[in-house]
């Protein structure tokens, strides 16, 4: 399935859209938009997972720069991660640093 | 103010020069040797001292026939090491090899095989057996592919766990069989998950480092036996036969199937570290997979041959290691292979140190002679990135070499010591003539050590090779017939003894005998100067139902299983209280060996012999009790403890020897005694009303402590005014 990432802003908050499979390939866009998330330096980060069907180490490599990268006060929040996509990320412990959500913050 | 700084993005080394087989390519760095991720591509390296040729064999992920071979341009060779930068491969999907030329002339050595893909053996992953016991595809002719990854992880911030080697206790597990038995408990069974859930457990009960048997990538297929009474094929299980040194082993991941398994290892060391504890790994560099003149050609035999293993004069293999060939472990090569390997999980996965199979083999040079100063040993002695790790040694071979007390240790190393088991066996079930013996492995053994100190004694009564503690006082002889072998494989000198019953039985007095044993083991293990290392599972009475030699075995046999924490729980609160007793007192930790002298100035000599009467020590053969009291300055004043040990099947009265000023004797363990009165918790130990004589049970232990009577309580005397 193919792999997109939509980035936009509400108000200090930069919601991230991933949809598909995210891979090696399509790792590359992943870190591109992460990377203009994080230029525009919001508050919080927002990753709607909901859609998203898998990921590789490529993509969990991405998630742990974004984290190192970003302020410590500013918390990067995963939205409905499923089930397979959340275990991988525990397994290999990184879900400390990392906040679950079932919803986007303000949908609640 | 900060100035404009200029960032490197683009290398001149980035680029391709040349096309290979439809890739393109440009000649690569020849260190490190292995798969390196580098701007672009991939750069590979591989050293053979003598191939004529060789090419990359590069396969899409999971599929049986490659997608592209690429011969190395001579351009690509620097002496024996072949380098060549490809780039446009995605990582994540490819899975390499090497076909390499050379002359095939096994009389001389040379095994080179250009029918085969070579394994590179410095992959640090290998698919092939992603994810435990799943059947391998028949016929496949290179199942061990080596596959891309990248280094990185976010540690947090980890280093290695800084304790003074003295105050470890080793705990030996099997990561996929600790939390296997569905009465484990844990989200992801038998894996480097699993046991992060269970490091809880393990701060309870009190050790403070993991030896974790083999985890470098092995075929657990790697055995044709069946058991021939379940019909079940048998396993290379415990996993002493490594394919990939440098690659973590999936199939104890659960993220394996996803190629993630060397993040989830290096998760669990960090949680480990975390919580205090440090990590040994078990390794196997006496021999390899690949067998002798029969096994299969993996890696060394089809790439340099008479490098890495021992050949005779007519190139066979020596067999030192009882498995078939032998690595060749001080040839220069080798040796640094070895090195590079351990640094590699010193530095990458922040082990903290190192078990080493049958390390005699280390010892022996090239053609088997062993060597007074081996430069492996030394170098790993000496090698800057090691310098905190400990280094243990299994100090034997198979081949006859017996180095317990003698091991090169480069004031580095220590050893499993193997008399100390020996001994403390046999005075357990009874043997005569093992006071005086017992007597010395209690402090260290000054006699193996003397000018090492005690922390070079790792002591053990039981390990993963041989009975568990439970079934070492449950039989008399090993029961291995589902091994394969008619009950011919596994050691036959067991010094076990089963109580009155052979196996399982009702009989309440063999089992409170048997009970008060496992007490009896693991209070003198835990109070002997050196390293304790307990094997998992026997603070709860694990049993392998006498099975010896329980290699092969994927199932309950081998599993801990967690109901016996409940069913066993006495015991496992004995354990544990003699772990708290035992970080309690510092002399029991000490590597300064005791000289029978008041060096503390605490009114009595370090250590002092004692029998039936206080003073008088009875070194007979027929003599079966050993009390031996040690006294320093411990942290709260002076520390005295006195340890009797009755192997006789008659209970004794003792004799107490008198302690200086207001010091009392309390008592801290009392085998005989039953539960829960048979331990206290360090501090709480009640008096003696007798501080005099005691007795102390047939077959039982007795701990006592000397320390003073605790000041009054002002607000009782008021009260009593």
């Amino acid at each position: 399935m193919t792999f997109t990432a939509d980035l936009c802003h509400e108000d200090r908050t930069a919601v991230l859209t991933l949809t598909g499979d995210l891979d090696t390939p399509s790792a590359q866009v992943f870190q591109d938009q992460m990377q203009r998330a994080i230029n525009g330096q919001p508050d919080r980060l927002v990753l709607d997972l909901t859609a998203l069907r898998h990921l590789t180490s490529a993509a969990v490599r991405v998630l742990v720069v974004a984290r190192q990268k970003l302020a410590d006060e500013v918390p990067i929040i995963l939205v409905g991660a499923q089930t397979g996509v959340e275990r991988t990320i525990r397994l290999i412990g990184i879900d400390r640093s990392l906040v679950f959500s079932d919803a986007r913050p303000g949908d609640r | 103010m900060s100035r404009p700084v200029h960032v490197v993005r683009d290398r001149i080394d980035s680029f391709p020069t040349d096309e290979v087989g439809g890739f393109p390519v440009r000649p690569g760095r020849p260190f490190p040797f292995g798969a390196t991720l580098v701007p672009g591509g991939v750069n590979f390296s591989l050293f053979s001292s003598a191939a004529d040729a060789l090419s990359l064999v590069l396969f899409r992920l999971g599929e049986r026939e490659p997608f592209a071979e690429l011969p190395f341009p001579e351009s690509c060779r620097i002496g024996g090491v072949w380098a060549m930068t490809v780039f446009g491969l995605d990582y994540e999907h490819v899975e390499y090899g090497y076909r390499v030329q050379g002359p095939a002339q096994p009389r001389i050595g040379d095994r080179f095989d250009p029918s085969r893909v070579l394994t590179d053996p410095h992959a640090r992953a290998l698919s092939g057996r992603k994810v435990w016991a799943t059947p391998p595809q028949p016929d496949d002719p290179f199942p061990h592919r080596a596959r891309l990854t990248f280094d990185d992880f976010d540690w947090e911030g980890d280093t290695p766990v800084r304790c003074t080697h003295g105050d470890l206790v080793i705990y030996e597990l099997h990561v996929r069989g600790y939390t296997r038995h569905p009465a484990s408990d844990v989200t992801h069974p038998g894996t480097y998950a699993g046991l992060v859930e269970k490091i809880p457990y393990l701060k309870d009960l009190g050790v403070n480092c993991v030896e974790l048997m083999p985890v470098f990538e092995f075929d657990e297929f790697d055995n044709d036996r069946v058991n021939p009474i379940s019909g079940d094929r048998l396993m290379n299980y415990w996993g002493y036969s490594t394919l990939g040194f440098f690659a973590p082993k999936a199939g104890y991941a659960a993220t394996g199937r996803y190629g993630m398994q060397r993040d989830e290892f290096k998760n669990l060391v960090k949680e480990l570290h975390r919580a205090g504890i440090a990590v040994v790994l078990d390794v196997v560099f006496n021999h390899t997979a690949e067998g002798n003149e029969n096994g299969p050609t993996i890696h060394f035999r089809g790439l340099d041959n008479r490098t890495y293993y021992m050949l005779t004069a007519d190139g066979q293999y020596y067999n030192f290691s009882g498995t078939g060939n032998t690595l060749n472990c001080n040839h220069p090569i080798v040796r640094d292979y070895i090195l590079s390997c351990l640094r590699y999980w010193a530095s990458e996965y922040h082990v903290d140190g190192f078990r080493f199979d049958l390390a005699a083999i280390l010892d022996r040079g090239e053609d088997g002679t062993p060597l007074k100063s081996p430069p492996l040993v030394e170098a790993l002695s000496y090698d800057p990135l090691l310098r905190d790790c400990i280094l243990i040694a299994e100090a034997w071979d198979a081949g006859g070499l017996y180095q317990v007390g003698t091991f090169p240790d480069y004031q580095r190393w220590s050893e499993w010591n193997g008399r100390y088991r020996d001994v403390l066996r046999r005075f357990l079930k009874g043997d005569p003539g093992t006071v005086g013996e017992l007597a010395t492995r209690q402090v260290g053994s000054p006699d193996l050590y003397r000018h090492r100190g005690a922390h070079a004694s790792i002591n053990f009564v039981t390990c993963h090779d041989g009975f568990t503690l439970a079934d070492l006082v449950s039989y008399n002889d090993k029961h291995n017939e589902e091994n394969g072998e008619d009950n011919r494989d596994g050691t036959d000198d067991n010094s076990s003894w089963n109580c009155g019953a052979e196996g399982p039985s009702d009989d309440p007095q063999v089992r409170s005998l048997r009970l008060r044993q496992m007490k009896n083991a693991m209070a003198l293990l835990l109070t002997s100067q050196g390293i304790p290392m307990i094997c998992a599972g026997d603070e709860v009475a694990r049993t392998q139902r006498g099975n010896n030699n329980a290699y092969c075995h994927d199932g309950p046999l081998n599993w801990f299983d967690w109901s016996l924490l409940d069913e066993n729980q006495e015991l496992f609160r004995f354990v544990r209280a003699c772990l708290a007793f035992r970080a309690e007192h510092p002399q029991l930790r000490s590597s300064e060996h005791p000289c029978g002298e008041d060096r503390d100035d605490v009114g009595l000599p370090d250590v002092s012999w004692h029998g039936a009467e206080a003073w008088q020590p009875d070194w007979s053969a027929e003599n079966r009790l050993l009390a031996v009291m040690r006294s320093s300055a411990g942290p709260n004043g002076p520390d005295h403890i006195y340890l009797a040990a009755n192997a006789h099947w008659e209970p004794q009265d003792l004799s107490l020897p008198e302690l200086p000023g207001e010091c009392r004797w309390h008592r801290f363990a009392d085998t005989s005694a039953a539960a829960p009165a048979d331990v206290s918790q360090p501090g709480a130990e009640p008096i003696l009303a007798d501080q005099h004589q005691i007795t102390i049970g047939p077959r039982s232990l007795l701990i006592l402590v000397g320390r003073p009577l605790p000041a009054p309580d002002p607000t009782a005397l008021r009260s009593i005014r």
